[in-house]
């Protein structure tokens, strides 16, 4: 099963040239936008002008409200939403291509139990700051994809199918550790901070938060890219991509360890987080069709816009911080259904 | 062609993730501007906080207004409530006491919502002091809200965040002396017991799941029950706060089976219901009639207003044949209206006590108004 679709091998890439650039304008007009929406009213000249004053002012009173709004609460959560959402979809893209299998999304690997289950027990066992949730959340995370690496090369299974087999034992396995760890929890002070993680927010993203993902996404998303025209041979298949000279168990292994990453550290900094790697790499294959060279940087940026918008939703809806993960899946379910419906009429090519 | 726009894109992504990267690792700084105040308080996490003076203006976050009304009764001050506090005010006293507090705005959603309340709406409001959990504290405290007072979780601390609240009211000798005035009272109580009193059994039930009392919510309440010669059978069960099959119940088999009050528990089992069950049937404290819901207090019944009518109910509860020198019912009307300056009618002491509801089980006419205590103990 190939990631072709019928209507789009030819004159989408052609129409479509100047999308990237466009949605790259896009994301940085919404992102400034963005720190005009909140609770807290600022005019959008004051916002513009402690904008500028980041170039030249790094600190401020404790009694300078609209600076610490700006700078201190906003700002970080709308770098760390688009972080997130970018490399979400661009390991969501990834995988879909490397298992030719358009139903494939960052989860299904385990990762994001594995991170999951670190970040639940970190605040079991008291390390509720980010500083301390996150490295266990990532750590675990990326123990995950290992055992499950692991497993199938013990299984023998180094074929997708052993890999995905693996992954959804290792996910499922983590997800009952993360259940028995909930339910021991202690029902006033560490359980509802563990079910508000696990439904996924930016409300405590920090720049040390935004560094880290920077970090991770630095290591990961650029050799992806790299990458990217090698994943186009990968979704040929095996057996023709190993006849183009491709080293496919090796290449498989390195997109799955980068995709992985990017995962676990979304997980790390913001916790559950679903239907973003599975229905942005969608969108973008419709704008742009399969070509991965196309798909993961259009897949990077429309990731980055979906959360950012979701994540302002989350923030200014309510008095109340909606857990993004509820947002994300309460839009994600049905477009992903409205994205099913139409590639199915213009007929998706099953080969 | 294609290798330069795919040149073009890495170079974009890496140039674009670096400036993220270096705005990160320069982030701004919020610097403390020194500020003196009249009132120090110590939250309860250590951190101490000053204000020029007791609040006009609180954003509780936290469901301890029932504590900080005991000190201050003026609710004016309180901004915004919990979900929970609402409840709980519709379901207690306070709705007699208070009777406007419960229409005030709420600082969650959803009644013990895990989600943390907007840190740009707090600073919108601009409260005077912000009373928030300390474990949903972080983004609070990230942005350096003035007057932020953290409230450990922990209940078996119950006494400091009533010292805590004290000094935050400036009136501390009223914690003080509404202290000195329960522990007189639970002292007299104590003085009461002989060893030769048989040791009763008891299991607290929490919910309709039949998850048993924790001892961390009740430690206060199980540590003086203990004094009185009562034992908690969960206490060394392993099984506290927990799901239980009836089998457990069976196997436990209490004296006395009290079922919880306290809203969050969300309940809605009653005397009527356990009698009525089944399965419950040979259990001794049903065979016994001896169930009974806890009175319809505040929170947990817990600190100087109602620590030492719970055990007072529970004593009398336990052992109606033993007459004490105190009248429950008296001792209801003293507590509130020494706290309060509020007047309870008969009606509401009913109320508390859960009258109505309890009446079918034993020794619980003792309560009654028109019964004199003789004909109860003949019962």
């Amino acid at each position: 099963m190939t990631l072709k679709f019928a209507s789009q091998e030819s004159e989408p890439v052609a129409r479509n040239a100047w999308l990237s650039p466009f949605l790259f304008v896009t994301l940085i007009v919404l992102g400034v936008l963005s720190l005009l929406i909140g609770r807290y009213e600022i005019s959008p000249r004051e916002v513009f002008q402690i904008l500028w004053s980041s170039f030249y002012k790094f600190e401020a009173f404790d009694d300078d409200n609209q600076w610490i709004v700006v700078q201190v609460l906003r700002l970080p959560r709308i770098l760390l939403a688009v972080l997130s959402g970018a490399g979400l979809a661009v390991a969501g893209a990834a995988l879909q291509g490397i298992f030719r299998n358009p139903l494939v999304g960052p989860e299904i690997l385990g990762v994001s139990a594995g991170a999951s289950f670190g970040g639940v027990l970190a605040m079991s066992l008291g390390l509720v700051s980010p500083a301390g949730l996150a490295p266990l959340a990532f750590m675990f995370g990326c123990g995950a994809i290992t055992l499950a690496i692991t497993l199938s090369w013990l299984a023998g299974q180094s074929s997708t199918i052993g890999l995905v087999l693996a992954g959804v034992i290792v996910g499922g396995l983590f997800s009952s550790l993360t259940g028995l760890v909930t339910y021991s929890a202690d029902a006033e002070s560490k359980l509802p901070s563990i079910v508000y993680w696990l439904m996924g927010s930016f409300a405590r993203a920090t720049y040390g938060q935004v560094a880290f993902a920077a970090v991770v996404a630095l290591i990961a998303i650029p050799p992806l890219f790299a990458l990217s025209w090698r994943i186009n041979l990968l979704s040929l298949g095996e057996l023709d991509a190993r006849a183009l000279g491709l080293k496919t168990k090796k290449l498989r292994l390195a997109i799955v360890a980068l995709a992985s990453l990017l995962v676990a550290s979304q997980v790390a900094v913001s916790g559950g987080i679903g239907w973003v790697g599975l229905v942005i790499p969608h969108l973008a294959r419709m704008l742009v069709g399969p070509d991965h060279v196309r798909l993961l940087p259009v897949s990077a940026l429309l990731g980055g816009i979906y959360l950012l918008l979701i994540d302002d939703l989350s923030r200014s809806l309510s008095e109340t911080e909606i857990p993004i993960g509820l947002l994300t899946s309460l839009v994600g379910g049905p477009v992903f259904a409205i994205f099913f419906v139409r590639l199915r009429n213009r007929g998706w090519n099953n080969d | 062609m294609a290798a330069g726009k795919l040149n073009l894109a890495i170079c974009v992504c890496f140039v674009s993730l670096s400036i993220i990267l270096l705005r990160s690792l320069f982030a701004p700084q919020i610097i403390d501007r020194p500020e003196g105040g009249r009132i120090v308080v110590k939250d309860m996490t250590g951190r101490l906080v000053r204000l020029k003076e007791p609040p006009r203006s609180i954003m509780m976050l936290t469901p301890v207004s029932w504590h900080y009304l005991a000190i201050e009764p003026n609710d004016m001050a309180i901004l915004r409530i919990p979900p929970y506090m609402r409840l709980e005010i519709k379901a207690s006293p306070l709705r007699w006491v208070f009777p406007s507090l419960s229409d005030r705005p709420l600082a969650f959603l959803d009644n013990n919502s895990p989600s943390g309340f907007s840190v740009e709406e707090t600073m919108a409001s601009n409260p005077e002091v912000v009373l928030v959990w300390d474990y949903l504290s972080a983004a609070f405290e990230r942005a350096k809200i003035k007057g932020l007072i953290k409230i450990s979780a922990d209940h078996g601390e119950k006494e400091r965040l009533y010292k805590l609240l004290g000094e935050m009211a400036d009136k501390s000798r009223v914690v003080e002396l509404l202290y000195e005035r329960s522990e007189r009272i639970k002292r007299e109580i104590f003085s009461l017991i002989t060893s030769d009193m048989p040791i009763k059994t008891m299991l607290v039930i929490d919910d309709d799941n039949f998850s048993l009392g924790t001892n961390r919510f009740y430690k206060r309440f199980l540590e003086n029950a203990k004094k009185i010669r009562i034992q908690n059978l969960a206490q060394n069960s392993g099984t506290s706060g927990k799901i239980l099959n009836v089998e457990t119940y069976l196997a436990l088999d209490p004296d006395i089976l009290l079922l919880n009050h306290f809203l969050l528990a969300s309940s809605t089992m009653t005397v009527e219901d356990v009698y009525a069950n089944d399965q419950l049937k040979g259990l001794k404290a049903v065979k016994n009639k001896r169930v009974y819901h806890m009175p319809r207090g505040a929170a947990r019944l817990e600190g100087p207003l109602e620590e030492h009518l719970l055990i007072l109910w529970l004593w009398q509860t336990v052992r109606p044949q033993i007459p004490l020198k105190f009248d429950m019912r008296e001792e209801i009307r003293l507590s509130y209206r020494f706290v309060f300056n509020y007047e309870l009618t008969e009606d509401q002491i009913d109320q508390w006590l859960r009258l109505e509801e309890n009446m079918r089980s034993f020794g619980y006419g003792r309560f009654k108004l028109s019964s004199p205590l003789s004909a109860v103990l003949n019962q």
